[in-house]
């Protein structure tokens, strides 16, 4: 085997991959900030999303609230009964 | 019963060698260029090719034939769809997958949020609804350990402190900003403890890896239904013949690969948007990529 590749492949997952790496004892570099704005190319930034479809993200909001609202009364009657 | 899904579950891995850990996915998005709906049924198929129910279908197929085999699925939205038209014999089945960590949730939320746009309020309802969902049908061997943003556009702290906090043990996405992508390669930072809150401290902290080339396999081998590489043609009888090739082709590739990360193991994402339709394909391919891959390692190089 040891005149052979030093390659060893086989099925996993993420987790299992995860696994591999916290058994290995490598050290790890740390980062505190974010990732944005995200860029795939030169003059290709991806920040027009953050405004795009303005009524859509208004109405996503909004529902959350309503959302909110609902669990909270659902709680309260089921408290009261 | 006895359970030994999660990391009790691994493949053993061989010291002093490179690890290739590939892992079969789909990236399902819970809408785009469809509907949700025309996106499970196979709808509309002129405008994607993509079917989700015949991916989960073909999927458990195959991850029945053979125990080696693993599969991770992320959105459970369309996991719902499917799961609840299935027979009890199939339900069964499906269980006995996720209780031996053949079939694994990763990721786990109703789909993959945005973190640019999404309020960690709607992050939270979302990430619980999915996990709820798989709890109640797998217990805990539903619950994933590795929170999977593969796709979002730019990643946030404030989804990592959420996902910190929600118990994962790590995350991968692929998006990061091209210049940002090519210094972390030559510095071997492409994975990292990211400390995403100065509020909670080390309990925001979450480990982070960052894809090689997008979430896509290595050039060259996808074997997909939807794709057009090669598949591995091994009867040396036949014309075409090209174990050799496929397996030095993909050798190269990984060792390329790992002079980007900093221990003895990389993951190989093998799959991409709606993949594993016909996951046949997928896996009778990559049962001999092992094979041919692995047989080097007594052979040595000729």
């Amino acid at each position: 085997q040891s005149q052979g590749e030093k390659v060893n492949v086989f099925y996993s997952t993420p987790s299992c991959y995860l696994k591999a790496l916290h058994d290995s004892n490598t050290v790890w570099p740390t980062v505190e900030d974010d990732f944005m704005p995200y860029a795939s190319d030169p003059w290709a930034y991806w920040s027009g999303y953050f405004t795009s479809r303005p009524a859509q993200k208004g109405y996503i909001r909004r529902s959350n609230n309503f959302l909110q609202v609902c669990k909270q009364l659902t709680a309260m009657l089921q408290t009261e009964r | 019963r006895q359970s030994t899904c999660g990391y009790e579950a691994c493949p053993a891995v061989k010291p002093g060698m490179l690890n290739v850990h590939l892992v079969p996915h789909t990236h399902d998005d819970v809408g785009w260029l469809k509907t949700v709906d025309q996106y499970f049924y196979g709808a509309k198929n002129d405008i994607q090719r993509a079917g989700v129910q015949y991916i989960l279908d073909s999927v458990v197929d195959e991850l029945v034939k053979d125990p080696a085999r693993r599969f991770i699925y992320v959105e459970t939205a369309f996991f719902w769809r499917w799961y609840r038209e299935q027979d009890e014999a199939t339900k069964a089945t499906v269980q006995t997958l996720v209780n031996e960590g053949r079939l694994e949730f990763i990721g786990g939320g109703w789909s993959m949020n945005d973190e640019a746009c999404a309020h960690y309020n709607a992050v939270i309802d979302q990430m619980s609804l999915g996990m709820r969902t798989l709890y109640d049908n797998f217990g805990t061997c539903g619950i994933p350990r590795v929170a999977w943003q593969i796709d979002p556009f730019g990643h946030t702290k404030e989804q990592v402190n959420l996902f910190a906090q929600m118990g994962f043990d790590g995350l991968f996405f692929a998006r990061i900003d091209y210049d940002d992508r090519k210094k972390r390669i030559e510095d071997r930072n492409m994975e990292f403890v990211w400390q995403a809150s100065h509020d909670q401290g080390s309990d925001g902290n979450l480990f982070t890896g960052v894809l090689y080339k997008h979430y896509s396999p290595p050039p060259g081998h996808c074997y997909d239904v939807n794709c057009n590489d090669q598949p591995i043609m091994d009867d040396s009888r036949l014309k075409d013949y090209n174990v050799n090739d496929k397996v030095a082709d993909f050798i190269e590739f990984s060792k390329n690969k790992s002079k980007a990360y900093r221990s003895s193991h990389i993951m190989m994402t093998m799959g991409d948007d709606f993949n594993y339709q016909a996951a046949h394909m997928w896996f009778k391919n990559l049962d001999k990529l092992i094979k041919y891959v692995n047989a080097r390692q007594a052979e040595g190089e000729t």
